[in-house]
């Protein structure tokens, strides 16, 4: 029983993380419309500048320099990964489509190579980072491990409503007029350049607040962390959740539980040949089941009403 | 031969594999306007389908060991084209058809989705072992005419069922080297000619500089596009022969890192350009021999995001490449 818990609490708050760094992508793809695939690289801003901040902890310090030390490194987690979104915005303002998931991409696999071959911060190995806050061992395991998993899913939460609040917002609408048909708005008189970097450091600090958290709770981080299949499948959750913060965040639990579901052959009722061919065979079934919903509903499940893009 | 000429001409053998794999990949964006993230499993599916027929015991079926060298070689760059090319026609048609004209963001999440398909159906039928480029059986070394291309290899005897004494020869540097010139070459020039000569080619470029337009005067894309994928599977099919051949480790996931290149290369070529993607990679290829000749080792690390760097580079200065028009901004 108290497995169950740990490993249900555990999950909860790597879900957590996941939809924290999901309301990001929301904000650049599902707002602004941009067409990322470098968002790993800001969580990984984030993740990496934590890691930094949570090594200047002196053994034995205090508990108030503990939560000093946390404060902060979301603090600067969050800017820097906002400041590295300003910084890659920034150059490439005037390019669309395509050519902007390029520059996005190559973004995050350049930060990658840096990181991957620089000793000082664990090169491939990565590196673990100091616990701040107690770690769940002992008696009170379960405890410390349900706060965490009540703060994070509180984070989560919060994130989410915070996205679909801006979403209503001035800015908001601003960004899915230019999504929708950026030379009507820009005749309009809105400043497409600002709404992109605004739009690009909310998104990218998003990202990195999920990095933070990640780094704080699992307690190592390395490159393979923040890979090209991670960010593509957060931006599928993205999709699939049809842009908005609340759709993607109901696709990541459906799509996490079957993940894990299949991992556990179901809770232990798939047994046998089938069980042992689904298991062997997850990854290729979850590609295959994503590529035919892909087909089928390519606006997502549930898909708010957007102006359809034509060719 | 100099060490600098050696380097030049490593680098533009590694340069014109990535032009290969670039040429399907821009001729795809150019018609489908599809980003193909699984581009580099055709590769990896050329490459296995070439290293299955050249273990295939051809010695049986010939009468001269050279005919055996020569066929083994010959059957197995057809192969690797034809299973890149079985593969890549496939995925157009289980994958992309239904999503192409809908969103190109779900497109290319179907792109990812068919690469990361691919990968783990690789894993499960080849195994995740890196496997190189078997030796070649000949009954006797000295019936084959350009012996000097063959050296005894040290590996186990082919066959356990031979009933003639095999000799297992594998192909010395020199002879990987030609016959990955002369492989080149034919795909190579086989390309331009396919795409600017033939009328298959004319109808693909048509589509891809205004479908609307190409619909008009009756040219249909859908075929279009089937042939487009079909001979960029196949061209990918050959460099995934020719990488087993001369770098071996043949493995599931060996497409993606020259997958990623050949995508470099086809944007700083300019995207739906054939003579761009050539262009981009040999760009590429030489700057990156060159650069792991000269420079200090620790920039080594970096072999790989030097491609895009160059990319970003390109995208800030020129984002239509050497060569393309401006595409893909509106959608």
């Amino acid at each position: 029983m108290e497995l169950i818990v740990d490993y249900t609490l555990t999950h909860l708050v790597y879900l957590s993380i996941l939809v924290i760094f999901a309301a990001g992508v929301v904000v650049l793809y599902g707002l602004a419309g941009v067409f990322t695939l470098g968002h790993q690289g800001f969580m990984a801003i984030g993740a990496y500048l934590a890691a930094g901040i949570a090594g200047l902890m002196p053994s034995g310090g205090s508990f108030g320099l503990a939560a000093a030390l946390l404060v902060a490194s979301v603090i600067v987690g969050v800017g820097g990964a906002a400041a590295g979104g300003l910084l890659l915005t920034g150059p490439s303002l005037r390019l669309g489509g395509d050519y902007m998931a390029l520059a996005t991409l190559a973004f995050s696999e350049i930060l990658l190579a840096v990181i991957r071959n620089t000793e000082a911060l664990g090169g491939m190995r990565g590196i673990d980072v100091v616990s701040l806050l107690p770690r769940a061992s002992g008696s009170a395991r379960l405890a410390i491990l349900g706060t965490y998993a009540l703060a994070s899913v509180a984070m989560a939460a919060g994130s989410v409503l915070a996205v679909r609040r801006l979403g209503c917002s001035r800015l908001g609408i601003a960004l899915r007029a230019l999504r929708d048909d950026e030379l009507a708005a820009r005749s309009m008189g809105l400043d497409n350049r600002q709404a992109r970097l605004i739009s690009f450091s909310l998104g990218a600090g998003l990202c990195g607040l999920a990095g933070c958290l990640y780094a704080h709770f699992s307690g190592h981080v390395s490159p393979r962390d923040f890979g090209f299949v991670q960010g593509a499948l957060v931006l599928l959750y993205v999709v699939l959740g049809g842009s908005t913060a609340v759709g993607t965040a109901c696709a990541i639990a459906v799509v996490y539980i079957l993940d894990e579901g299949l991992k556990l052959r179901c809770f232990g009722l798939l047994t046998g040949v089938l069980g042992d061919t689904l298991v062997n065979w997850k990854d290729a079934i979850l590609a295959g089941l994503l590529i035919a919903l892909l087909a089928w509903r390519p606006y997502g499940l549930l898909p708010a009403d957007r102006m359809r893009s034509k060719r | 031969m100099s060490y600098l000429w050696a380097q030049i001409v490593n680098g533009l053998m590694l340069g014109c594999m990535y032009g290969l794999i670039a040429v399907g990949f821009s001729l795809v964006y150019g018609v489908a306007r599809l980003m193909n993230f699984a581009h580099g499993e055709f590769f990896m599916a050329g490459a296995f389908g070439a290293l299955f027929t050249a273990e295939l015991p051809l010695w049986k079926w010939s009468g001269g060991a050279g005919a055996t060298v020569f066929g083994t070689l010959a059957l197995s760059a057809l192969a690797g084209a034809a299973s890149g090319a079985v593969v890549s026609v496939l995925v157009e048609r289980l994958a992309y058809r239904r999503v192409r004209r809908v969103s190109r963001t779900a497109t290319f999440l179907v792109a990812v989705g068919a690469s990361i398909l691919l990968q783990q159906i690789g894993f499960k039928v080849f195994t995740a072992s890196p496997r190189g480029f078997p030796d070649v059986c000949i009954p006797d070394p000295a019936a084959v005419p350009l012996i000097s291309w063959l050296e005894p290899s040290a590996g186990l005897p082919c066959n356990a069922l031979a009933t003639p004494p095999l000799r297992a020869m594998a192909l010395s540097p020199s002879g990987t080297s030609a016959v990955t010139f002369v492989v080149l070459a034919l795909a190579i020039s086989g390309a331009f000619f396919f795409v600017l000569r033939t009328d298959t080619g004319l109808a693909i470029r048509a589509v891809s500089i205004d479908e609307k337009s190409a619909r008009s005067i009756g040219i249909r894309p859908q075929p279009a596009i089937v042939m487009t994928f079909a001979v960029g599977g196949a061209l990918a099919g050959i460099a995934g022969f020719l990488w087993s051949l001369r770098y071996g480790g043949v493995q599931p996931l060996m497409g993606f890192i020259p997958g990623v290149k050949a995508f470099v290369a086809a944007v700083i070529g300019g995207v739906g350009s054939v003579t761009g993607a050539v262009l981009g990679g040999l760009l590429l290829g030489l700057l990156e021999t060159l650069s792991f000749a000269y420079l200090p080792g620790e920039v080594s690390g970096y072999k790989d995001a030097l491609a895009l760097l160059l990319l970003l580079v390109f995208l800030l200065i020129r984002p239509h490449g050497l060569l393309g028009r401006k595409l893909g901004e509106a959608a």
